[in-house]
């Protein structure tokens, strides 16, 4: 048992201590009574201490030393001890880039004991129940191409580490995943900080690297994306579908059939309505600066791929079948060099890619693995779940248990008043 | 309130008597004996024929046989008027809680009634006051029972209420019960007792005591007379031992004075069973 305020005991003891001798050595005026003998008592001071103590005035005092220990109690904040054994919180990456789910299940499977917390993560990440006899069993690839983030699953894997750290001394983090750069974000070295304590890093085998899609942009023979892509060269992955224009019902049969569909019109709707002077388009890092046609219309709903630099949607994404479709409202213009810039050829090539972005698995460095790891003692189940946040059921139950004794004093002192109302 | 309430008790004093010891005052044919020689068959004494004696008293067998005239002397039987006397200061009015003294006075003032009534005497009924005494005449008639049980339980003890001159303006009375914490004027009282028994009076004394008087509790408190509130003792362990003590002695005392005065003296603790204690009165002759 700890405390979360310990000194809270020692003011309980004082103040027990103080009870006792008020009750032992209280000078008071003992209480008026009609007496008609009185004439017969010896005429003494009135306020002749009695140290005469009757059972009833006994358990009262002991009633009242026990309220004021009860409250004391609970207002130091008794915390269950901690046990004193390790736990492991194992996150397990079930993205795309991992290159065999089946090693990655055996890893964790040897990483888990009883009492472990297991966190699976993809682009979110979610703690499997510990219930059953394997939960590594339910450990199955979640969503085609969904695209790991360490940052989810160091999110989760805190959640898991404040559970445990309220029963366990000490809790280990592990991290089952292949490490590659398109897990790890902007945000991943700060939230990789708030795990006081290091990593075990149990690296699987990445997937490989898919080569980027052709490109196929149905459209004139004019149109200034086609010269964009050509400059892009050729390439030897499933192609990408462009249309120039308004879907078809074939477009969209591919696509369901596991294509992605690029709808990027020439003409967009209303354009020319709104100059956006000073525009800028960025997507996953890549910003493109143009005047631009803007159309007032937002792109569809859908995943966001690229926003105009007001936080605007450019462009969506949203499945459609096996595969997706992706409507972009960003004018290439047909004169001037924008179409050639490298930043539209990245912004072309993105916006181009397979569903879900073109996979990255090119492994992190040495730098972002040794950040990742991190360093000296494991993490501690106090700095994990401080005792200021831990719920105790024993607070409530002694703040409870003074309530009772608080009835239980009125009820004596009720009783030893009507007991000293007849003499 | 009704005589009913007394039922019980009436009912443990049915053919309890409470005679006279000494002859009383003639007055109207009673069960107590005179002292004026009468006409009943109750023989006592011959006495010589003087002229003048009713020849009718003559014993003529004794004549015949002795040629010796004689009168045939018998005792005759009185009333004995008795008017009770009730204490009705506030220090009757212990416990608060449950008014034992005065509940014990106000049963055995039923009691007493009740068995002189039985008896034929006249009995009648004083609660002094610090103003004007409330006073039930004595009466032999049926409801005399009743109008004392309704003026006592109309009556509530407080004041200071001396009962020297109530008593003082009972000369006269053949017998009277007072019935008393005797913590007001019990000197005043006994005077003027004194003086009334000294006329012929045969008196009575019952002295009301509280159980919590006598055994006082544990609890240390501050004793404050009721008529008296100026008087403010700690009634603590260290001073209950010399409290009991000086109450019994003035309890002996007062006892042995009165006695001494020539009254019936009897203590009755307010937990003592009203009819046992009225049986105690009763069977009590004074000096």
């Amino acid at each position: 048992m700890t405390f979360i305020a310990p000194w809270w005991l020692a003011a309980g003891v004082l103040s027990g201590a103080a009870v006792v001798a008020l009750h032992f050595l209280a000078r008071q005026r003992p209480r008026a009574a009609a007496f008609p003998t009185a004439r017969f008592v010896p005429d003494v001071p009135a306020r002749a201490p009695s140290r005469a103590v009757r059972p009833a005035d006994l358990l009262l005092l002991v009633v009242r030393v026990l309220v004021v220990l009860a409250l004391a109690t609970a207002m130091a904040g008794p915390v269950p001890a901690r046990s004193r054994r390790l736990a492991r919180v194992v996150a397990v990456d079930v993205s795309r880039a991992v290159k065999r789910l089946d090693e990655a299940r055996d890893s964790a499977r040897g990483m888990l004991r009883e009492g472990d917390a297991l966190v699976l993560f993809d682009s979110a990440a979610h703690r499997v129940p510990s219930a059953g006899p394997d939960p590594v069993e339910a450990l199955t690839l979640t969503g085609a191409g969904a695209r790991g983030s360490l940052s989810a699953a160091l999110v989760a894997a805190r959640r898991a580490g404040s559970v445990l750290g309220r029963r366990f001394d000490s809790v280990e983090l592990v991290i089952v995943s292949p490490l590659v750069l398109e897990e790890w974000d902007e945000a991943t070295a700060a939230v990789r900080a708030e795990w006081p304590g290091p990593a075990r890093l149990v690296p699987v085998t990445a997937a490989d690297q898919p080569p980027w899609p052709e490109i196929v942009v149905r459209g004139a023979d004019d149109d200034p994306l086609r010269a964009t892509v050509t400059l892009l060269g050729r390439r030897a992955g499933p192609p990408t579908r462009v249309v120039r224009r308004a879907p078809d019902a074939e477009d969209s049969l591919w696509a369901a059939g596991g294509g992605t569909l690029v709808v990027w019109p020439a003409d967009p709707e209303e354009a020319g309505t709104a100059q956006d002077s000073s525009g800028a388009v960025l997507s996953d890092g890549i910003v493109s600066v143009a005047r631009f046609d803007r159309p007032d219309s937002p792109a569809p709903g859908g995943a966001v791929v690229a926003r105009w630099a007001d936080g605007a949607p450019a462009a969506t994404e949203r499945p459609l079948g096996s595969g997706c479709r992706r409507d972009i409202a960003i004018p290439i213009a047909g004169t001037g060099d924008y179409a050639l810039r490298e930043s539209t050829l990245r912004l072309v090539e993105r916006l181009t890619s397979p569903c879900g972005g073109q996979p990255d698995v090119t492994p992190l460095s040495d730098a972002a693995i040794t950040l990742f790891r991190g360093a000296g003692p494991l993490a501690s189940g106090r700095a994990l779940s401080p005792p200021a946040v831990a719920r105790s059921g024993l607070t409530a139950l002694l703040i409870g248990f003074c309530l009772l004794l608080l009835g239980l004093e009125s009820r004596v002192r009720s009783l030893t008043a009507a007991r000293a109302q007849t003499p | 309130m009704s005589v009913s309430r007394y039922g019980a008790l009436l009912d443990a004093l049915r053919g309890v008597t409470w005679p006279a010891r000494r002859a009383s005052l003639a007055g109207t044919a009673g069960t107590h004996q005179s002292r004026l020689r009468g006409l009943s068959a109750e023989f006592t004494e011959y006495r010589p024929y003087r002229q003048g004696d009713d020849p009718r008293r003559l014993d003529w067998k004794l004549l015949a046989r002795t040629d010796r005239a004689f009168l045939r002397i018998t005792s005759d039987r009185a009333t004995l008027g008795t008017v009770i006397v009730v204490d009705a200061s506030l220090s009757m009015a212990f416990p608060a809680s449950t008014l034992g003294k005065w509940e014990q006075a106000c049963a055995l003032a039923v009691g007493l009634a009740a068995v002189a009534h039985a008896a034929g005497d006249p009995v009648g009924l004083v609660i002094p006051s610090s103003g004007r005494a409330t006073t039930v005449e004595p009466r032999t008639r049926r409801g005399i029972l009743g109008e004392i049980v309704r003026v006592l339980r109309a009556t509530r003890p407080e004041g200071d209420a001396p009962l020297a001159g109530a008593v003082a303006a009972l000369r006269g009375t053949p017998r009277l019960a007072v019935i008393s914490d005797f913590l007001g004027d019990e000197p005043s009282l006994r005077r003027e007792a004194a003086a009334l028994m000294a006329g012929g009076t045969l008196v009575h004394t019952a002295h009301v005591v509280a159980r919590e008087e006598l055994s006082p509790a544990d609890t240390p408190l501050l004793a404050t007379d009721p008529e008296h509130p100026e008087t403010a003792r700690p009634l603590v362990p260290e001073t209950r031992v010399q409290y009991l003590k000086a109450f019994g002695e003035w309890r002996r005392d007062t006892a042995r004075a009165w006695r001494t005065a020539g009254a019936a003296w009897t203590e009755v603790p307010s937990d003592e069973s009203p009819a046992h204690a009225v049986r105690r009165i009763a069977a009590l002759s004074p000096e």
